[in-house]
């Protein structure tokens, strides 16, 4: 059935209607206060957006192939701490570890993600080995990890780093944050990965179908864990970012994150029934929640209302893309 | 010890095993796989054993939360033990499971 232009400009309007409303609501504010479109706020905004941007790629790779992850939150607090613990100055009163020197930020950076992407394999083999619901095995590792990280810090806040760690948030490079351009790379990256290689493409094959995927000779297994182990180390280069960016952490770091990214995620268009979704389709969506976010603060709309607005945003994104779902079927 | 002091404590673990109850019930209740699969799974050789083995275990799970959850305030060892041997005995039947009733 051939659709007519009025039909499909309110597809239009239906599928894009939250992005649409949250555009009217940015400028709006925009207009109405003195100090929004400007390029500190701007840059402000891109900074908050860089450790998002992360752990919404690494989430939107699990939704791609039909899961989930809701151990992001706990991970990223996991590899906050990790990183904090590592980072700290000699003279620190209240250091973690009072006789170890500070390692390298990168070694540790590296270290954070390594570690995150061994809980990561285990989440995927549980989803891939055990057909565990990736739901439940998310929801498993979440304890679990929250668990470990209490053993680890002792439920501690951290703090007092080393200025190296903390120019990782601070410092710029082409007048652009460091953070800014971690997020970049770390977006460049998934972008080849989702569009370049094999794996990216075995991605949306299970996505859209696990078994005609693996009927067609597809390893559902192997790429499923590969998914898990590189979304976790996301989660932990997220943590690291939050870290150097706050200057303290705790185990609860990153609370609630994966609630947001995989929202975020699907305001973007990425599917949550699997086999649809792009790189651009997170950064959108993160743009989108964190410019509803700065836009509803200076708007003066009161903190415990924004988680409001926030939860009818998820509601209805996620309502729109089901409907998209049925509408296809 | 405070309210205050339970939730901050224990806060992630009491939630998980009210999602967990609730979860766990509702697929009892409704015997639908879909609830736990997604939509687009392929066929089961039995939908309703699965989805109420499926809520038995997160029912399971749930209540292995619960104990984390007191476990956390007596010794965070016993906690994590606790919760890696449920995850691991929730792994193992639900692989039996499927292989019963699922695809």
């Amino acid at each position: 059935m051939v659709k007519t232009n009025q039909q499909k400009m309110k597809d239009f309007l239906i599928n894009n209607g939250v992005i649409i409303v949250m555009f009217v609501l940015v400028i709006y504010t925009g207009i109405t206060s003195n100090n929004f479109f400007t390029t500190g706020n701007l840059m402000n905004i891109l900074m908050n957006m860089s450790p998002r941007l992360v752990i919404a790629l690494g989430i939107a790779g699990c939704v791609i192939t039909g899961g989930c992850d809701l151990s992001a939150g706990r991970m990223i607090g996991f590899g906050a701490c990790i990183a904090g613990t590592l980072l700290q100055r000699m003279d620190y009163s209240g250091k973690f570890f009072p006789d170890m020197e500070p390692m390298n930020v990168f070694l540790v950076a590296l270290i954070v993600m390594l570690i995150c992407s061994a809980f990561g394999a285990i989440t995927g083999f549980f989803i891939a080995y055990l057909s565990v619901p990736p739901f439940i095995s998310t929801l498993a590792m979440m304890e679990i990890i929250y668990g470990i990280n209490m053993i680890y810090t002792n439920a501690t806040p951290l703090g007092g780093y080393v200025k190296e760690y903390t120019n990782v948030a601070g410092g710029k490079f082409l007048g652009i944050n460091y953070l800014i351009w971690i997020a970049l790379i770390v977006a460049a990256i998934t972008w080849f990965i989702f569009n370049m290689t094999r794996h990216g493409k075995y991605m949306y094959a299970i996505g859209g179908n696990a078994q005609a995927a693996e009927v067609a000779g597809v390893p559902v297994k192997k790429n499923l864990i590969l998914v898990y182990m590189k979304a976790a180390a996301m989660y932990g280069l997220a943590g690291f970012m939050l870290g150097a960016k706050s200057g303290g952490v705790s185990v609860m770091t990153g609370y609630g994150y994966e609630m947001e990214a995989i929202a975020a995620c699907t305001i973007g268009g990425v599917s949550v029934t699997g086999g649809r979704g792009k790189v651009s389709s997170a950064f959108i969506g993160v743009a989108v929640f964190e410019l509803l976010k700065v836009a509803l603060q200076y708007l003066g709309v009161d903190a415990n209302a924004q988680f409001i607005a926030i939860g009818v945003v998820i509601y209805v994104a996620i309502s729109l893309d089901i409907r998209k779902y049925v509408a296809k079927k | 010890m405070t309210w205050e002091y339970i939730l901050n404590q224990a806060g992630i673990p009491l939630l998980l095993f009210a999602i967990c109850m609730v979860y766990g019930i509702y697929l009892l209740i409704v015997q639908r796989a879909d609830g736990i699969r997604g939509k687009n799974k392929g066929p089961l050789k039995d939908e309703k054993r699965y989805a109420m083995a499926g809520g038995g275990l997160i029912l399971f799970f749930g209540i292995g939360t619960l104990v984390m959850t007191i476990l956390l305030f007596v010794n965070v060892y016993a906690a994590v033990a606790e919760i890696i041997s449920c995850t691991l005995i929730m792994g193992v039947l639900w692989k039996k499971v499927n292989e019963k009733y699922g695809a």
